[in-house]
């Protein structure tokens, strides 16, 4: 119920993905996120247009991968989250911690 | 015991009327040849005394005559009638009359008088030769008498009456001297022929005892008065000792005989025995199916009747994410092997199913699969299919199975074949998988021979085209009603018939998601976090069929998630299987949710903590957020104990759209 597809924009990498991130399909989006910044990645965009859902267990991946990404210097930046989707972020305070556009 | 007693007792009373029969039966016997006999020798005695009598009265008679013409001549009475005293003295002689020609009595021995009755025998009887008569006298009894004329009568008649009481006296004599030779002789012999009658009578009161008793014998044993019986065989050589010798052997015989059928009773109870555990352990690796079976909008009925202890027919449903595998079957051959076989294709296909794998890929792996385990060469005719639940797509291979048939409101659709062979022949076999998108209520009917060839009493089958007939025709509006409607027209088609195959039915009807969910709904879900997929899609289809705006889907979705996902992850210490249920109702315009759940006591409400908005990303925690989130997307939200179990009700205005 969840699809990562990476491609490069310069020198970020550039996650889209699609379906919703809940308790179940959080494990693998992190796998594969954590994977790609310990093999170098330090600028991620990610693109989640298509993602529909997320519960906090998906609010726990963007937490862990921003944990991980900000010491390298970059933030993630999150681009065309759907408004139902942004609103678990503001409740959650999430919001000031993501670069949103 | 007191019957035992009665037996010995009607034995003994046997005993006795024999011999007591028997010995009534001489006794009469010989006191009749007594009685003949001395009537006999009576009759031979008097007719002896008689003639003797006769010849000495006609000797006397004829003397007197002889002597008595001088005498009657010249008339000397003085001399006549001393010489009628002398005679009278002769033993035997009762008296004497000398008559003269006339007929006058002359002189007589009678005193005084000659009686009357002579008198008138006398009287005017005139006759030339010897005479002689019976006559019954007073005082003289029975005299036999003889009348001689003397000189022809010229002269006049002697008349000699002879008393028969000698003749009696020795009669009696002689019966006196027989009679008591005879009881003697009687006596001696009923004693020596009474023991000898018990001597043959007493082994028939045994053999007699001995029959009763065998007729309450259970033949474990011989009986203890088998050993008696022998030596009766033994001791007499004759009808007895032959009928004791053949009831003797037919008491081995029966004890042999019962002894081999105890033995083979046994041998076929413990294989009908085991044959019944078998039935059990087969029968029990089918799936159970209610009045009710459903998952969601899948409802399922089913039915399988072995014709034998165990079968060869199969049938199963699992439920795998989104999807209802539905699959029929019928090993080749029937009993024991094919009971086997169906077992192992049964478990392969279950497993195989748990993997979520399409029909075509289960098929083509449970095929090699059989043929590496199948060394008898018996194979299976399988249909294998499975409904999404929310899209109503059926994919399915058919594997040398009969065309299922679809009921699609008055008429049944045959599933188109996909020519597959059946499992466990062809390595390597590729099967193919058809689709078709199901219809709102259509329903499946899966089937084996059992049903398209149940005869009825004439060998007629009951085909196909009857089933077709029957599921069409049906007015069935759910899947258990549509079964039981084939099962009763199969039923009356039989009319008795002996059931000659397996018979298995397996019906799935499918209705459209949005038609199946009410505004009250109560699901269960357990303990394991992949259960979160089913509870996105139970919400969806709730959406869907309540018409809820895709934000509160969202919102719903997200707070179910929450909760029940924390439940599942911190709510138990044990490994156990645990149920969550969840309750959806509609009330004043208002979703009411409750779920329950027997986890350890834990209020999450209280024991979250607040996300705090000012943390930097750092000190942001990683848990926690999940109630949070549950707080700021329900209206009113309430958590209590109830018994053992954690009861959270929360709240969501359904808005405008409701």
């Amino acid at each position: 119920m969840i699809n990562v597809e990476f491609s490069k924009e310069g020198d970020s990498l550039i996650a889209t993905v699609s379906g919703q991130i809940d308790t179940l399909t959080a494990p693998e989006l992190q796998n594969r996120l954590v994977s790609a910044i310990e093999q170098g990645e330090n600028k991620v965009v990610m693109d989640v247009a298509d993602v529909n859902y997320v519960s906090s267990a998906g609010l726990r991946v963007f937490l862990i991968i921003q944990k991980k990404l900000k010491p390298l210097g970059h933030g993630l930046e999150i681009r065309n989250m759907r408004d139902d989707v942004k609103q678990v972020f503001d409740v959650t305070g999430f919001t000031g911690l993501f670069l949103f556009s | 015991m007191e019957a035992r007693e009665r037996v010995v007792k009607m034995g003994a009373l046997k005993h006795h009327s024999i011999v007591r029969r028997i010995l009534t039966l001489v006794v009469s016997m010989v006191i009749l040849i007594a009685l003949v006999n001395s009537a006999v020798i009576n009759t031979m005695i008097y007719r002896q005394l008689l003639t003797e009598y006769k010849s000495k009265g006609i000797a006397i008679s004829q003397s007197i005559a002889d002597s008595a013409s001088d005498i009657l001549l010249f008339r000397d009475p003085a001399t006549i009638q001393s010489l009628l005293d002398q005679h009278l003295t002769i033993n035997g002689v009762a008296y004497l009359v000398l008559e003269d020609a006339e007929n006058n009595i002359v002189a007589h021995t009678f005193v005084p008088q000659v009686p009357q009755a002579l008198r008138t025998i006398y009287a005017g009887k005139r006759t030339t030769t010897a005479t002689t008569a019976f006559h019954r006298l007073p005082g003289l009894g029975n005299v036999y008498e003889i009348s001689q004329p003397i000189l022809f009568g010229e002269i006049g008649i002697i008349h000699v009456g002879m008393s028969l009481k000698p003749i009696h006296h020795s009669m009696l004599k002689v019966v006196a001297i027989l009679i008591p030779i005879l009881l003697v002789v009687l006596i001696t012999a009923l004693f020596v022929f009474r023991s000898r009658l018990r001597f043959v009578t007493r082994p028939l009161v045994e053999l007699a005892d001995y029959t009763k008793h065998l007729a309450g014998h259970n033949f474990e044993q011989s009986l203890p008065e088998q050993g008696a019986i022998r030596a009766i065989a033994a001791e007499h050589n004759d009808e007895v000792g032959r009928l004791s010798e053949t009831i003797v052997s037919l008491e081995d015989a029966i004890m042999t005989y019962i002894g081999d059928l105890k033995r083979t009773t046994a041998a076929k109870q413990k294989i009908e025995s085991e044959l019944m555990i078998a039935r059990q352990i087969q029968l029990g690796m089918l799936p159970k199916s209610t009045d009710n079976t459903a998952f969601e909008t899948v409802k399922i009925a089913s039915y399988l009747e072995p014709a034998r202890e165990v079968g060869g027919d199969f049938f199963d449903f699992i439920n795998v994410g989104e999807d209802v595998y539905i699959v029929a079957g019928d090993v080749s051959g029937k009993g024991v092997s094919a009971a086997i076989f169906m077992a192992t294709t049964m478990m392969l296909i279950k497993a195989k199913a748990q993997e979520h794998i399409p029909p075509q890929e289960l098929m083509v792996s449970v095929n090699n699969q059989l043929i590496a385990l199948n060394e008898n060469m018996l194979f299976v005719t399988v249909f294998c299919g499975k409904i999404n639940r929310y899209t109503g797509i059926f994919s399915y291979v058919n594997a040398g199975h009969p065309a299922p048939f679809i009921k699609r409101k008055n008429e049944a659709l045959e599933i188109p074949l996909t020519g597959g062979m059946a499992l466990g022949v062809d390595y390597h076999h590729y099967y193919q998988q058809r689709e078709l998108q199901l219809e709102n209520n259509d329903t499946i009917c899966l089937y084996t021979d059992g049903i398209s060839e149940a005869m009825d009493v004439a060998q007629n089958q009951y085909t196909e085209a009857r089933l077709a007939q029957c599921i069409g025709q049906s007015k069935a509006v759910s899947a258990h009603e549509l079964m039981d409607d084939i099962l009763q027209d199969v039923r009356i088609f039989s009319d008795g018939a002996d059931q000659s195959d397996d018979i298995t039915v397996l019906l799935a009807s499918w209705c459209h998601a949005s038609a199946s969910v009410s505004s009250e709904l109560g699901v269960h879900f357990t303990n394991d976090l992949s259960e979160i997929a089913k509870l996105h899609q139970v919400v969806d289809i709730y959406s869907q069929a309540n018409g809820l705006t895709k934000t509160l889907q969202h919102n719903l979705k997200l707070v179910l998630e929450e909760l029940i996902a924390n439940t599942i992850s911190y709510g138990y210490r044990d490994h156990e299987i645990h149920d969550i249920k969840v309750f959806f109702t509609v009330v004043n315009n208002a979703l009411n949710m409750r779920i329950e759940d027997d986890g350890i006591p834990f209020n999450p409400l209280e024991d979250a903590p607040e996300v705090d908005h000012s943390l930097s990303l750092e000190d942001m925690p990683v848990g926690g957020l999940g109630i949070h989130i549950v707080k700021n997307f329900v209206d009113t939200i309430h958590y209590e104990r109830q018994d053992h179990l954690n009861v959270v009700e929360f709240t969501k205005s359904l808005g405008e759209t409701a």
